[in-house]
């Protein structure tokens, strides 16, 4: 067979053949390293699904996210929000906040101040809309907005699992808002014992137990929170919680033999000074 | 070959001179710059231990905007700067091999690549840095170490995108190798790097197509095309993640983006010796 | 028999245009030698194939049929183009070098080694007459310096052919006069010169050999001297002509069987008389000494 060397696949075609099959067996050859890399970027990065948005973006900011700009557009509708925020334009900061944590859900801070935006300021907003209803009214707007910023978070808590910022923005809601004390009060447990969580918030969990007359479940945490505290805590932390025990003890009137000895005590702490006698009454 | 290796020198040597001394590469930096500079503002919105998340992620996308535009335009202009002036013709009339044209032309835009992912890294770096003291300072103890930001991964990452860079600047001069206008080369390359940064779909989703004619085409498509989204694994690594990103992932991402390099560079090499000059 | 420096056989190039690839002859069959240490002109109108045939020389161009040598090599071999020195029409180079930098960039391209370049560098600039404007940029050169500073490129690495696309182009005379004279410097250091140019009166002032193309064929080559020459016609120049002698002339001359058949004045050429109307005069010799040393 005679090649032809003035035809256009001799001159031209032969070249795109060939690039388009070095370039095929490029891409299989190099598949392993290629799923090395981004097995891992997959899987701490969110589909993008544009059905999810397609209606609050232009097209200008679809060429912007489809061309690998998506946190940085995160970012700026994030700080757009803060501008409707500023106007207390419900609709817009609420819009706002669900396209940003679409865009960028590893982002901690929009599901923490989104949250906070949706249970109080929110709700402050529409009390103010709606300030000569009866307290009824504005009962069930704080009820809304509460249970809608719960949902929020249980969304924030797929990306951010176990999060203690999140799951203690869920325990003020429950306490603050909702006045479910004794949901709130697990909330503070669950976030207390999630990895990274400050320790303030397992005092915050004993605090709640004695609010709803737990006193000796508050006695028993504290006393594991107390043995357990991390060697960065401060005097001032410990002398805290040692005072708190002190008094659940006296709450709970435990026997000497279960409270805790002296020699438990912080190093440096001084149990307070008796109080003073009362005066006696006087006579005549 | 010590002497084909030299005349690639000489060439990217000179490629990079002309580069830097071009108003258009200096006109980018300052703008990339003052994009990286700008996000000292962020401080006004009090975004606390966060805001080093969006000073990084705004330095990162000004890096990646002005990189890519810069790596393309440059590529671009260099090759064909030589075509239209015909200096091409003086340079492969001596004892100069087509490859070492080729090479030398990418070497050159390698380096300025180099000295403007350097450059606009350290500056991001020491924003970064900066910001970081001070917010410690503020916040003491509560600073969450997941905020605190990891300086080679920082190193790491800007090498990781001057490796991105240079497969685009490769794919751009296997484009110029065959393309008739300068205008044509930096259009089609633009879209390619597009195609580049969606090829994951293509990649991750063919299976699930229904047409049973079109899952091999998708296929193709994901298999031509490199991943450029997988670079972004250096940006995951500037902050410490739950699960930590192995070492071999990230070494994984630079040998990927060597192997397209050499590809499209010897693609470019084959199309070049083709080329009537 | 010293080995042509060019040797051109049966070379044919068509080149292919837009998709369906229409086919454009630009040389056909051209079979030609150029011989070592000649000045060749290669002549022809525009669209002649004289470019394609250079380039090809170059190796820059494949030939669709038919080879080409340089010194026994093939052209398009990298060790004939070491051999090669090439200075483009209208030459166009990096204008952000000085001169020395742009020949020391491709003396160092050619092989030319690191030990004695700057040195050689230096000497082909004063070869071509810019030392003066050596550390200038490019950017700020006139066309002849252009020219000179591309004919320094060519000849940096001391090749052994040189081929030069239209060297006077845009250029007054008297900077095509000194081209002229450094082509005729070349042959006289062992050179071969290739010259394409459309400048014919040059031509005819400097190349040994022309080869005349027309749509891509060879129509016309040998020695300009036999060339130009008219059959059967002699010049004579004469001093103190006076035209009472004329019939005498043509007395003698029909007595050998010739005849007179024209007379006009001696003329020089344009180009010199410009040439020795704008140059400065000569310098006064200078007086003698008392001791009578010249």
């Amino acid at each position: 067979m005679t090649i032809d060397r003035s035809s256009w696949f001799w001159r031209r075609g032969r070249a795109y053949l060939i690039t388009w099959v070095v370039l095929v067996v490029t891409g299989v050859a190099a598949t392993p390293l290629q799923e090395t890399a981004w097995n891992q970027v997959k899987s701490r990065q969110p589909d993008l699904n544009l059905a999810d948005f397609k209606d609050s973006v232009g097209q200008g900011m679809v060429l912007g996210l489809l061309g690998g700009f998506r946190n940085v557009m995160a970012d700026a509708v994030w700080l757009r929000r803060y501008y409707f925020w500023e106007k207390r334009d419900l609709p817009n900061t609420e819009a706002l906040i669900d396209l940003a944590t679409t865009l960028d859900p590893r982002a901690l801070e929009f599901w923490d101040n989104g949250s906070a935006n949706i249970a109080y300021d929110i709700a402050a907003w529409r009390f103010y809309d709606e300030r000569h209803a009866p307290p009824a009214v504005l009962d069930s707007i704080k009820r809304e907005q509460a249970e809608r910023a719960l949902r929020f978070l249980d969304r924030g808590l797929v990306f951010h699992p176990n999060n203690p910022t999140l799951l203690r923005d869920k325990a003020l809601i429950y306490q603050f808002r909702l006045n479910d004390l004794p949901t709130a009060a697990d909330q503070y447990r669950i976030a207390a014992e999630a990895p990274g969580a400050p320790s303030f918030l397992g005092r915050i969990y004993v605090e709640l137990l004695r609010q709803l007359g737990r006193n000796r479940e508050a006695f028993d945490y504290l006393r594991n929170i107390y043995f357990h505290l991390p060697p960065y805590t401060t005097a001032d932390e410990r002398f805290i919680v040692w005072n708190r025990l002190q008094d659940l003890e006296d709450t709970l009137k435990l026997p000497v033999s279960e409270r805790l000895p002296l020699s438990d005590a912080p190093p440096g702490w001084h149990p307070p000074p008796p109080a003073a006698p009362s005066a006696p009454p006087a006579h005549g | 070959m010590n002497q084909a290796i030299g005349h690639v020198w000489r060439i990217a040597r000179l490629t990079f001179l002309e580069a830097v001394r071009q108003r258009f590469f200096n006109f980018l930096i300052l703008l990339a710059v003052a994009l990286v500079g700008s996000s000292y503002f962020f401080r006004q919105f009090n975004f606390g231990a966060s805001e080093l998340r969006f000073i990084a992620d705004f330095g990162l996308g000004g890096i990646f905007l002005f990189g890519s535009i810069l790596s393309v335009v440059a590529a671009a202009q260099l090759f064909f700067s030589e075509i239209e002036n015909r200096t091409a013709l003086t340079i492969l009339a001596k004892p100069v091999r087509r490859w070492s044209f080729i090479a030398g032309k990418f070497l050159g835009v390698a380096l300025l690549m180099f000295v403007f992912i350097a450059l606009l890294t350290t500056l991001l770096g020491l924003c970064l840095w900066w910001r970081e003291r001070q917010l410690i300072v503020q916040w003491g103890d509560q600073f969450p170490l997941s905020e605190h930001v990891r300086y080679w991964a920082l190193a790491f990452d800007g090498l990781l995108q001057w490796l991105k860079f240079d497969v685009l600047v490769a794919v751009t001069i296997l484009i110029a190798s065959f393309a008739n206008t300068n205008l044509y080369t930096v259009i089609v390359s633009f879209f390619v790097q597009l195609i580049c940064q969606l090829q994951y779909i293509a990649n991750d989703r063919w299976s699930g197509i229904k047409a049973a004619w079109a899952r091999p085409l998708v296929w193709l498509l994901g298999k031509v095309f490199p991943n450029f989204q997988l670079f972004s694994i250096g940006d995951l690594a500037i902050f410490p993640q739950k699960v930590p990103i192995p070492h071999t992932a990230l070494l994984a991402a630079a040998g990927y983006a060597a192997i397209y390099i050499v590809v499209f560079l010897a693609l470019a090499v084959f199309s070049f010796s083709q080329r009537e000059i | 028999m010293s080995v042509p420096a060019i040797r051109v056989t049966n070379l044919t190039k068509d080149f292919r245009l837009g998709v369906r690839g229409i086919k454009l002859r630009a040389v056909e069959d051209l079979s030609l030698e150029v011989a070592d240490n000649q000045v060749c002109g290669l002549l022809g109108p525009n669209g002649s194939g004289k470019s394609t045939t250079m380039k090809v020389i170059l190796g820059l161009l494949e030939p669709t049929r038919g080879h080409c040598e340089i010194f026994g090599l093939p052209s398009a071999s990298v060790a004939a183009r070491r051999l090669v020195g090439f200075l483009p029409e209208s030459p166009y180079f990096y204008r952000f070098l000085t001169g020395r930098e742009l020949v020391e960039f491709y003396a160092g391209i050619c092989g030319v080694p690191n030990n004695g370049r700057w040195r050689r560098v230096d000497e082909v600039l004063e070869l071509v007459g810019l030392t003066a404007a050596a550390n200038r940029r490019v950017g700020t050169y006139s066309k002849g310096m252009l020219q000179r500073v591309g004919l320094a490129q060519a000849v940096v690495h001391d090749p052994r052919l040189v081929i030069l696309d239209e060297p006077t182009a845009g250029v007054d005379p008297v900077g095509s006069l000194a081209i002229a004279d450094l082509i005729l410097e070349l042959k006289r250091r062992g050179k071969t010169v290739l010259l394409c140019s459309h400048l014919l009166a040059q031509v005819e002032g400097v190349c040994d050999y022309i080869v005349i193309l027309n749509q891509g064929k060879l129509v016309a080559e040998g020695r300009v001297r036999d060339l130009l020459r008219r059959e059967g016609l002699t010049n004579l120049a004469v001093e103190n002509f006076s035209p009472a002698a004329r019939p005498d002339i043509e007395a003698v001359l029909a007595r050998h069987g010739a005849r007179l058949a024209g007379v006009d004045d001696a003329r020089v050429s344009l180009d010199r008389l410009f040439v020795e109307k704008i140059s400065p005069p000569p310098a006064d010799p200078p007086a003698p000494t008392e001791g009578g040393a010249p």
